[in-house]
């Protein structure tokens, strides 16, 4: 029983409410179950409702990303040049919106410097990567990495996605372009580069994702999805390649990682005959994938996973997850018919 | 009269919590299509047939005669072995979510096999499938436009077909792929001529909107006893306004051209 309906049923037996006939059959809740989604440790309840706002005044196009801020807010960034930053409280209530110049927001990553949250947002029509604060001031704007000597132009630099470690450096995924892993210092200083386009072990199609990974402070690594190959891809910090990850049949978004877990929207099936056939993915600590919302059950034979596809049209194209500090989860979409995010309650 | 106002604030209070909160209730989602597959879409002797979809409380159904299954329809327990023509349609039912689309495979006879092709255009560099005889070499394709069994043309597609010897054909079928989002689109037209016959054209329908990526053909009947083949196939000048490629030249994907 969920914490809502537990407090809602105690106040209701407090009154003795439950011991008349009349008042149980027209407190039925539903007649039907509420649907559980997910496998293993990871299941979820399922609220359509959360987060819809007037599109009128406060529309979405694609919703790329989203994050939870240190005040616990919920940040969703849209490509809508109406409102490109979404902000709710978890309960999906709005409490602002800013943004109007990033027609191709894709990218949100938060940094936390000295107490205060900023946000790098990167734009594939603008090409171009932008610090700000929380609030929508401009801190700094990265233009296409001409001194990697791999750019002719910035049409050929797309970037999707942006990972910060805790001395300020970041590192770019050109998912959208040349696939390149573009490293800077804290001023926005090229440092270094870094895969590129291929099949090869330190390459990518579709380099769409990127998060710091320090869940073993031992040894720590920067994890890239490469979305058309269906894999995990973990390099060191100099970008030297360290291992794959396979998730067949997964077109995985970027890696989120929360706690000892990671978390990932997945766009596609790989062999569905409906493009729509998104899903929900989560790894344990090991790697290893637990739970699949929307999808069938991970089974692995012989250490290989069998391959992963959607079983009900819940999600469309799911395209990030953020989750909260109650382990609940959000899904932005692109290309969902302009709808909101969903939210996802672990049970 | 008490009891009345206190049953009056907690429906208020009910009614409330529902517009804050709504949970995905049972039924309200429909089930992804089954996956259906088969050792071979063209029949020599005989090929197996498998579906699934791999969820707990899943039942497939089956038809063999191309109507839509209900539960009272054959139940797919495990993969099966056919040795006729015909298409297959499976749906999935499970008691806490909707039925799913139907899946159709379509199970084709080995049809007569030419002994030469000659293309008079070509596919596009990218796409040029295991070369010149990808639509003769009895292997039909999956949904995946990139695999090797796919010939994609931008362009009308321009070949003759010539038998070891004088052949009846009854008929001849083409096989297509349409995937939209990809900018595939089935041929406009078939034209079938032979010195032997009076020239064939067969007009396919038109999509009038997004559809789920499918295998289709289109049917040319012959009836006649024929050495060579002369086969065009138009494909689709413009992409319609409904798509984002409006304007543009559609993509027409071939795997299998059956003579039957």
């Amino acid at each position: 029983m969920s914490r809502r309906k537990f407090l809602k049923r105690s106040s209701c037996l407090a009154l003795g409410l439950f011991a008349y006939p009349a008042y149980s059959s027209a407190f039925s809740l539903s007649r039907t179950e509420d649907v559980i989604i997910g496998h293993n440790s990871h299941q979820y309840k399922v609220d359509l409702s959360w987060g819809n706002l007037d599109p009128l005044r406060t529309p979405v196009q694609d919703c790329h990303e989203m994050v939870q801020d240190s005040k616990g807010r919920i940040v969703l960034l849209t490509n809508h040049t109406k409102n490109n930053v979404i902000i709710y409280d978890k309960s999906g209530k709005l409490l602002e919106t800013w943004g109007t110049k990033y027609p191709g927001a894709h990218g949100l990553t938060l940094v936390k410097e000295n107490g205060s949250d900023f946000l790098l947002i990167t734009d594939y029509e603008r090409h171009q990567i932008i610090k700000t604060t929380i609030d929508g001031k401009v801190i700094f704007v990265i233009d296409y990495p001409a001194d990697t000597g791999k750019y002719e132009s910035k049409e050929e630099f797309n970037p999707t996605e942006t990972a910060v470690l805790e001395n300020g450096d970041f590192y770019v995924a050109d998912g959208y372009g040349k696939q390149h892993i573009i490293h800077y210092n804290y001023k926005g200083e090229l440092l270094n580069y870094f895969g590129g386009r291929g099949k090869g072990d330190g390459q990518f199609l579709n380099a769409h994702g990127i998060c710091y990974d320090d869940r073993d402070p031992k040894n720590r690594s920067l994890l890239i999805s490469a979305r058309e190959m269906n894999m995990l891809k973990r390099f060191n910090l100099n970008g030297d390649f360290m291992e794959s990850i396979k998730v067949p049949g997964a077109l995985i978004c970027r890696p989120v990682i929360h706690k000892k877990d990671i978390y990932f929207a997945v766009l596609q099936s790989k062999n569905a005959s409906n493009s729509d056939s998104g899903f929900v993915l989560i790894m344990n600590d090991k790697n290893e994938v637990v739970s699949c919302p929307g999808a069938t059950a991970p089974l692995y034979k012989d250490n290989q996973l069998d391959e992963l596809y959607q079983t009900v049209r819940l999600f469309q194209h799911p395209h990030d997850v953020c989750i909260d500090d109650d382990e609940n989860m959000y899904v932005a979409q692109w290309n969902s018919g302009q709808t909101y995010p969903i939210k996802l309650t672990r049970v | 009269m008490r009891l009345i106002l206190i049953i009056s604030f907690f429906v208020v209070l009910g009614c409330t919590k529902k517009t804050e909160t709504r949970l995905l209730q049972e039924k309200e989602i429909a089930l992804a299509q089954p996956k259906v597959s088969s050792t071979s879409a063209i029949i020599d002797s005989s090929v197996v047939v498998t579906a699934a979809l791999k969820l707990d409380g899943v039942e497939i159904f089956y038809t063999d005669d191309g109507s839509e299954p209900t539960i009272g329809s054959m139940k797919y327990e495990k993969p099966f072995r056919s040795k006729s023509e015909g298409i297959y349609t499976f749906k999935a039912f499970h008691p806490s979510w909707k039925s799913s689309d139907i899946t159709i495979l379509k199970l084709y006879k080995k049809g007569i096999v030419p002994s030469n092709i000659e293309w008079h255009t070509s596919p596009n560099n990218a796409y040029e499938g295991l070369g010149t005889s990808t639509v003769i070499n009895q292997e039909k394709a999956g949904l995946n436009f990139r695999s090797k069994e796919w010939v994609g043309f931008d362009s009308t597609a321009v070949a003759d077909i010539y038998f070891k010897k004088k052949r009846f054909i009854e008929s001849i079928n083409i096989g297509y792929l349409v995937d939209v989002a990809s900018w595939i689109f089935p041929p406009t037209s078939v034209r079938i001529s032979s010195d032997e016959m009076d020239t064939i054209e067969i007009e396919v329908p038109r999509l009038n909107q997004q559809e789920p990526k499918a295998l289709r053909d289109v049917q040319v009947p012959i009836g006649k006893e024929l050495n060579s083949i002369h086969i065009e196939i138009m494909n689709l000048n413009a992409i319609p306004d409904w798509h984002d490629g409006k304007g543009n030249k559609a993509w027409l994907f071939m795997d299998e051209w059956i003579f039957k």
